[in-house]
């Protein structure tokens, strides 16, 4: 490796320990310069469970690498075994059966897929 | 510690316990994905330990691989991070009474696992008179305990994928066991229809909108369920997260 992309690398990785703080602590530095009314908080309830959806989705229902829903297919292992995993985990709420049967779906559907 | 505060440490570090395998598959698979990339072992292990961060490292790893520019990447990071920012607002309103360090220490250190193991032991926070009533801030230390054991799990399974990636053929889909252990950490949220309903159109809009640039598809999944959480919402005083 260079060592023009080694410093571009740890630039990259200074700046995202001030992302995991500039996110983690945004309110803390913020601190009680900002009141928010009940009915904010009401509204943003959903917003943690809607951006990990949002990260997760992608990557059961598009290919690795996808730049597009155009890429969607139903000949994706990830769809099969994502959907396995999630009835998986609504029955045993458990996370070893979970990833035991999400990743034997994933991986049949990639051999049946691949024949 | 008192012994009342290191019993209260104790008791969160048993309960994130119970998460490890979660934490573990994601870090794993985070961690082997790095070394994976065009990351030394070195640098792989600086960002494990000090980013500490597994989604946005996750989300990092193709721009840098098609060499995107350092702030793209960090816009993306931050994009990803987002949930962070409203866990941010309900740890000021639980810890206001700590001094800046204090508090932007613990924002650091709060994850999705002990985020959500906190509101669910503590809906609400502590009003004067129970604050007045808890000289020792016990809270605090099962937090304090969540975040260790957290902190714990994630390195040490980040860490050992750093260093066996090299013996972990591509060709075993790991990265799909990073999403399997995503799906277990969001099945305990969707506890109600409006919570449920408010997931299924924020994946439908993340999908439809993934070609957006810096994951922006994160942010009209996120108003999307505002929108959806709001209407179909009719009981909405009845356990917050925040």
């Amino acid at each position: 490796m260079s060592d023009d992309t080694s410093m571009k690398i740890i630039y990259l990785i200074i700046g995202m320990i001030v992302m995991t703080f500039a996110s983690r602590c945004f309110f803390i530095f913020l601190g009680d310069r900002i009141k928010i009314s009940e009915w904010g908080l009401e509204t943003i309830r959903y917003a943690p469970l809607a951006a990990l959806i949002a990260i997760l989705a992608p990557e059961i229902f598009l290919p690795v690498g996808a730049s597009s829903i155009a890429e969607f297919n139903l000949r994706l292992p990830n769809i099969w075994g994502g959907i396995a995993a999630i009835i998986a985990f609504y029955f045993t709420r458990k996370m070893i059966p979970t990833l035991v049967i999400g990743m034997a779906v994933y991986t049949a559907a990639r051999f049946w897929f691949a024949l | 510690m008192t012994p009342a505060q290191w019993r209260e440490f104790i008791y969160g570090f048993k309960q994130m316990s119970h998460s490890a395998v979660t934490i573990m598959t994601w870090s794993l698979v985070t961690g082997i994905a790095m070394a994976k990339s065009a990351l030394t072992i070195q640098q792989a292990i600086a960002m494990s330990l000090l980013v500490y961060a597994g989604s946005a490292q996750l989300a990092a790893l193709p721009l840098i691989a098609v060499g995107a520019p350092v702030w793209v990447i960090l816009a993306t990071s931050f994009m990803v991070n987002l949930r962070f920012v409203i866990f941010s607002l309900g740890l000021q309103a639980h810890f206001s009474y700590l001094s800046t360090w204090r508090r932007i220490l613990l924002g650091y250190f709060t994850t999705d696992f002990s985020y959500l193991n906190h509101v669910k032991r503590f809906p609400k926070p502590e009003t004067q008179k129970e604050l007045a009533a808890d000289p020792e801030h016990l809270r605090l230390y099962s937090m304090m305990g969540f975040q260790a054991a957290n902190w714990f799990f994630w390195q040490v399974a980040s860490i050992t994928g750093i260093l066996l990636a090299s013996q972990i053929p591509n060709d075993w889909g790991l990265a799909f066991a990073g999403a399997v252990a995503l799906i277990v950490i969001i099945g305990p949220m969707l506890d109600r229809a409006s919570a449920r309903w408010a997931a299924v159109t924020a994946g439908a809009v993340a999908v439809m909108t993934y070609g957006l640039p810096f994951r922006l598809n994160i942010i009209l999944a996120v108003c999307a369920a505002f929108f959806v959480g709001m209407i179909l919402d009719k009981s909405p005083k009845e356990g917050a997260a925040l």
